[in-house]
């Protein structure tokens, strides 16, 4: 992973529980130097390596912690430069969900290293969809959904993500029942 | 339906190879979403979605140049000189200015010309002004891809300028931790020395029993006190040298002074222990009558230091100092037949606090700071101190004084 996602995750413990507990989390992970630069990659294990330390500090399952880090990232990444990135890539959810497998490819042509997950949307009605998520990596589903959370935040729009197909339950990849607007509020 | 074909395109199933296609409205549109289809009068007679989106008086035809202006090339606006030209086309939408785009003009057929292009814009906030979102460019458009790289460049910049600042902080807090460990360092070594003078005083008279006689040991104990009180004294004495220097608060006292004397009251004092080991010494003093501009308590202490590693370091053979001029400049060379120095350690010599080797400062003593000061001492005076050497063979230390510091009595 580039050195982008896990700022965002020292970022996302410190904004929310302070200094002395990214310490903590990044000497439980073995993570010696502190300073992540954005476009270097690093082994996937060092992120690993801290979601799993920062499970263990912060007393919270590894799936929370991932899911906590989705919804972040798109704040994080907004702030972090690419905001008007994510503007280009869509100014609602339905739009933004049905660019972002050609927004991950674009950046994966500036990012050869990068090998981002891919998306699909299928099933669009007026109040749901179905999002399909393809990664290489494995036990980030969370994640994915933490995101469609905080693109709902982002774009003012109620969401209700449930996962509906696993890959833990043998598909070949994870699959997600989108509801949004007044739907997700009902669900509420 | 607008159809536009390549008016050379040969006949269908002729020459498939590189045949000429039609294209429907709807696939035209996808493709070039900012197209621009002109006749013979230069009127828009189709503009592509999005490009209409923005622009909505071509929904209804218009004249191009009333609602366009071409920045380059710079040509006659007639439709022989558009369809004949093979140039890049920057053009500014009028109603739009910051709506500039960048494409080719195509003959259609011989009374339409087709522009193909997409927004020129070299940052995302541009794109975000006109209300384009990655949609609304055709999938073959690198523009959203420069503009993916663009970012990523910006982000590593302003990442690198992060890192930066950060050093720099860093950089200042270990210059001014060293600062302090420096000032406190001078103003301990002070206080060391206060007491030590005591002990090695009253020690020195107990040894001499200037009060009475003692027993054997006892004197001999006393005398063990002294040498020991002067070893401290000496270590002492390295640490506030280097301590003041590092402060800046090394001040040089200046004079003029003869060469040839200060190197043999050098010579002098490393004389026992070269003769107890059996080291030829020897010294050249240079011209006659040469003088320097020195502290001379600094250029003995270099002088004396060099010679004492020499002779600590050499278990047969010889030690020689010598003083020549080289362009003017004072060159002063101590040569030995040591045990000389590894390469590898040779760039950290002039460092506090290393020897050869940890070893050495073992089997030799010393506290590692001596090349160090001799190093500050000398490049106080605007000289230079380099120093070569083979392992086994011996080594060759020079120092030279810049020829402003020369003097030479007539």
């Amino acid at each position: 992973m580039y050195g982008l996602i896990n700022k965002a995750v020292h970022d996302l413990v410190v904004s929310k529980f302070g200094e002395a507990a990214w310490t903590e989390i990044a000497r439980k992970a073995g993570v010696t130097d502190p300073t992540f630069i954005s476009m270097e990659k690093y082994p996937d294990e060092v992120t690993y390596k801290l979601v799993g330390a920062a499970s263990e500090v912060l007393k919270a399952p590894a799936e929370q912690i991932l899911e906590a880090f989705g919804e972040y990232w798109t704040v994080y990444s907004a702030e972090a430069g690419f905001g008007h990135l994510l503007e280009f890539a869509g100014n609602n959810l339905v739009d933004f969900l049905r660019n972002l497998d050609n927004m991950h490819t674009r950046v994966a042509l500036t990012f050869p290293k990068l090998e981002p997950p891919s998306f699909r949307v299928t099933d669009i009605t007026d109040s749901s969809l179905r999002l399909h998520y393809y990664s290489k990596r494995p036990g980030l589903a969370p994640v994915a959904k933490g995101m469609v959370v905080g693109l709902g935040k982002r774009f003012n729009t109620p969401v209700s993500v449930t996962l509906d197909r696993s890959r833990a339950d043998g598909h070949d990849h994870d699959e997600f029942i989108v509801l949004y607007g007044d739907a997700a509020r009902d669900r509420a | 339906m607008p159809r536009v074909t390549a008016h050379d395109a040969p006949a269908p199933g002729r020459n498939a190879g590189t045949a000429g296609f039609g294209l429907d409205a709807a696939a035209l549109h996808r493709l070039f979403p900012f197209h621009i289809v002109l006749d013979r009068a230069l009127q828009v007679r189709q503009a592509g979605p999005v490009l209409r989106r923005i622009l909505p008086a071509l929904a209804s035809p218009v004249r191009f140049p009333d609602h366009f202006a071409i920045r380059r090339p710079a040509l006659a606006l007639d439709f022989d000189s558009l369809a004949e030209s093979s140039a890049i086309f920057l053009i500014e939408a009028r109603a739009r200015p910051e709506l500039v785009l960048k494409g080719q003009i195509l003959r259609c057929d011989a009374d339409a010309l087709v522009f193909v292009g997409s927004p020129w814009v070299t940052d995302l906030v541009a794109l975000s002004r006109l209300g384009l979102t990655v949609s609304d460019f055709a999938i073959h458009d690198s523009i959203a891809d420069f503009l993916v790289l663009v970012q990523a460049q910006k982000t590593a910049l302003d990442d690198a300028g992060q890192l930066a600042r950060q050093l720099g902080e860093a950089r200042d807090a270990a210059i001014k931790a060293s600062r302090v460990k420096s000032e406190f360092l001078a103003n301990m070594s002070h206080e060391l020395r206060t007491p030590l003078n005591a002990i090695i005083g009253f020690s020195e008279m107990l040894s001499a029993e200037t009060l009475g006689p003692l027993p054997d040991h006892y004197r001999t104990y006393s005398q063990y006190i002294r040498t020991s009180g002067v070893m401290l004294l000496d270590l002492i004495n390295d640490l506030l040298d280097l301590s003041r220097i590092e402060a800046g608060q090394y001040e040089l006292e200046e004079s003029d002074a003869d060469v040839a004397p200060a190197l043999a009251e050098c010579l002098a004092i490393v004389t026992a222990d070269a003769q107890r080991k059996g080291l030829t010494l020897s010294l050249d003093p240079g011209p006659p009558g040469l003088m320097v501009h020195v502290d001379l308590r600094a250029f003995k202490q270099v002088v004396l230091n060099l010679l004492s590693n020499a002779v600590k370091f050499t278990e047969a053979g010889s030690v020689m100092v010598t003083a020549a001029l080289a362009d003017g400049a004072l060159v002063v060379t101590v040569v030995d037949t040591g045990i000389g120095i590894a390469p590898e350690v040779m760039p950290r010599l002039f460092e506090p606090f290393h020897q050869g080797h940890a070893g050495l400062s073992r089997k030799y003593g010393g506290s590692g700071l001596g090349l160090s000061i001799c190093r500050n001492l000398v490049e106080l005076h605007g000289g230079q101190i380099t120093l070569a050497s083979t392992p086994q063979m011996g080594t060759n230390v020079t120092v030279r004084l810049p020829p402003s510091r020369v003097l030479q009595r007539r």
